[in-house]
């Protein structure tokens, strides 16, 4: 499997990058980890004229907590969210996420930055981004401009990242009170990625009860969303088995459901709802 | 891989159907049409330059109207290959009045395989693509109708 | 044809190439180098069959550009065995059965090497979790978990013997 032919240029910074992403127009497209990319270059699903390798780019990698928030680099591989000690104590949803993605050779490779960007109907970090309220920062030739996460996935493929910009850092406001946050995947036995997983942050108030819940699904629909009707029925609620299972029993609604091979339509809003319930019970069973 | 839906369209029920099964509005509203040309009674030789987002890839092959019951239903059979693997596609497109009969409700039931290295990495992302790609279709059928409308009133 | 000059460690031994952007990394490894242990088993991502390290990190070698490895450290199934004797891995796979037609074992033998370096002493789970990226249609994987648990033992004998 050979791809079309293409040029190949290495950039050696963000506005190198960007340089070259806007001389070439259309015909460029940007290579982090290539996990997602490479494979769509030797299909001939893709057939840029030039990738503008960013993977040299060393600003782009890390992890950095300060103060309010952790910054993550676009650069930042999935073994490096997995491996992180620094973020095992505030987003241990991260190093959760993280191992469940494909397999140790895919998370050597792939990147956090890339993984949104793509906005693969099945990724696994859009939906931890959008109960995490991620912000995307964002540079092109006209400077920088930061995106929230519920504005960030546009639709199948598609990310608010246009032609001739870069995403380069995510950050993750850091949570504050009593938090829990877990995702639970159901993963396809071949392919690894979600055939639904569903992402959860639950904040408690002085009593136990949940003050606020953000709650989002990938692998159901085009692209990933909230589960908004389950995070109003969790608020005030205390998060017991039964008040939980009632709230994900709303899950679903709005969603255009994928069917395939796999896993029919019935089948995926059957599991948004198993998999909502569960991933907002580890969430409430791990505050701290 | 099942694709389906309907859409509510500009026009009574014979002229939809009449525009849904007409070459002309097919060959500029099938996506990145650069060829479609009948070879027998409701058979077209098709190339179509296809894809949504950063995918995109060629589909060589054929398109096939068949069972037709104008104005009523027709059946849609897409068989070839695309980016290296294959594809069939088998759609029955039914009609029915709406809105006291000024539209048309369309309704599409679609079933499809696509095989080859395709499958391996493609599969996953064909049914939310095909979806995409049908929408398009629908919304350019559509502007069709309208234009068609316009300018058959002018001329009337 | 857009060629670009490549300059890389393999194995520990220098090497200066010419290779076009599209040329995957194991098609340079196997028909320009003739380092033909490492396989190709489906080239769509999904096999192991052509796990290589690189810069110390297990990869597909069939999900990655020659180019991209410029200025790389690379270790195949070939630079594993140092003087003629086999590396405890291998020697693993040896001892516990853990091959029988061989297709994928240079593969599973690269990621158990980045497995046990980045956990040195894993349980069963944590082995069967590090080899998903694998696939053998041969042994079941019962003996290629025993070949593991045999290497990460006999690895560890030799840190503390050190
Ligand atoms: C076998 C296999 C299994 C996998 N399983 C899973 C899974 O279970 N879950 C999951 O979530 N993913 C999975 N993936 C995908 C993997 O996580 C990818 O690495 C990830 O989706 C894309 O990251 P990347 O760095 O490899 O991006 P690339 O492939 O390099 O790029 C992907 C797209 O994003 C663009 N892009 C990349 N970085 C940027 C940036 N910084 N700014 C702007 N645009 C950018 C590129 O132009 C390209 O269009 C799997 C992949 C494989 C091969
Ligand atoms: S040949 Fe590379 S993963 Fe199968
Ligand atoms: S030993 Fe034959 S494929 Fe693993």
């Amino acid at each position: 499997m050979i791809p079309s032919e293409f040029d190949y240029v290495k950039a050696g910074s963000v506005q190198e990058a960007i340089g070259l992403l806007q001389q070439h127009g259309d015909d460029a497209k940007v290579l982090a980890g290539g996990h997602s990319l490479i494979p769509l270059l030797k299909l001939r699903l893709a057939s840029p004229a030039v990738l503008v390798d960013i993977s040299g780019i060393g600003d782009l990698r890390g992890i950095k907590s300060g103060g309010d928030k952790v910054t993550i680099g676009a650069l930042t591989t999935h073994n490096d969210l997995e491996q992180s000690a620094e973020l095992k104590g505030s987003f241990p949803i991260l190093s959760e996420a993280a191992t469940l993605i494909g397999d140790p050779m895919v998370r050597n490779r792939g990147t956090f930055g890339g993984s949104l960007a793509h906005a693969d109907p099945a990724g696994d970090w859009p939906a931890v981004a959008l109960a995490l309220g991620a912000q995307m920062h964002i540079t092109g030739s006209g400077g920088e401009r930061t995106v929230a996460a519920d504005d960030f996935f546009i639709d199948i493929l598609t990310s608010d990242v246009q032609p001739g910009e870069l995403l380069t850092s995510i950050d993750l406001p850091m949570p504050s009170g009593k938090v829990g946050m877990s995702y639970q995947k159901f993963s396809h036995p071949a392919s690894g990625y979600a055939v639904v997983g569903v992402a959860a942050m639950v904040t408690l108030d002085g009593s136990g009860n949940c003050s606020s819940a953000r709650v989002a699904v990938t692998g159901a629909g085009a692209k990933a969303v909230r589960l908004t009707s389950v995070e109003e029925a969790l608020v005030g609620k205390s998060l017991t088995e039964e008040n939980v299972a009632a709230a994900a029993g709303t899950a679903g609604e709005g969603i255009d459901y994928l069917g395939d091979i796999y896993a029919s339509e019935e089948y995926r809003a059957h599991l948004v709802k198993v998999f909502a319930k569960r991933a907002v019970l580890a969430a409430a069973g791990n505050v701290k | 891989m099942k694709v389906d839906g309907n859409v509510t369209m500009s026009g009574p029920q014979q002229v939809v159907y009449d525009t849904l099964s007409d070459p002309d509005a097919l060959r500029q509203c099938l996506p990145g049409c650069e060829k479609f040309d009948e070879v027998s009674p409701g058979r077209y030789e098709t190339v179509l330059k296809a894809g949504v987002a950063g995918i995109k890839g060629t589909f060589i092959g054929t398109v096939t109207l068949s069972d037709a019951k104008s104005p009523e239903s027709y059946t849609l059979t897409v068989e070839g290959s695309f980016s290296g693997g294959f594809v069939k596609g088998v759609g029955n497109i039914s009609l029915a009045p709406d809105g006291g009969g000024a539209k048309t409700k369309v309704t599409y039931v679609g079933d499809g395989q696509v095989g080859g290295p395709l499958a391996s990495v493609g599969q996953r992302l064909m049914a939310p693509a095909a979806r995409m790609v049908v929408n398009q279709f629908f919304r350019c059928m559509d502007g069709q109708l309208k234009s068609r409308q316009e300018t058959g009133a002018q001329v009337g | 044809m857009a060629t670009h000059p490549i300059s890389l460690t393999i194995n520990g031994k220098g090497q200066q190439s010419s290779v076009e952007s599209r040329r995957l990394l194991v098609h340079y490894l196997r028909d320009e180098l003739g380092l033909t242990g490492t396989h190709i088993g489906c080239e769509t991502s999904q096999c192991g069959a052509c796990t290589i390290m690189l810069n110390g990190s297990a990869v597909k070698s069939c999900t990655l550009f020659a180019v991209q490895a410029d200025g790389a450290e690379i270790m195949t199934i070939e630079g594993l065995a140092k003087d003629g004797e086999m590396h405890p891995i291998q020697e693993g796979f040896w001892e516990e059965h853990g091959l029988q037609c061989g297709f994928c074992t240079p593969g599973m033998i690269m990621s158990t090497y980045d497995l046990l370096q980045k956990n040195p002493n894993p349980d069963e789970h944590e082995i069967r979790h590090a080899l998903h990226g694998n696939l053998c249609r041969c042994t079941g994987y019962q003996h290629i978990v025993k070949s593991i648990q045999y290497a990460a033992n006999k690895m560890q004998g030799a840190t503390v013997a050190d």
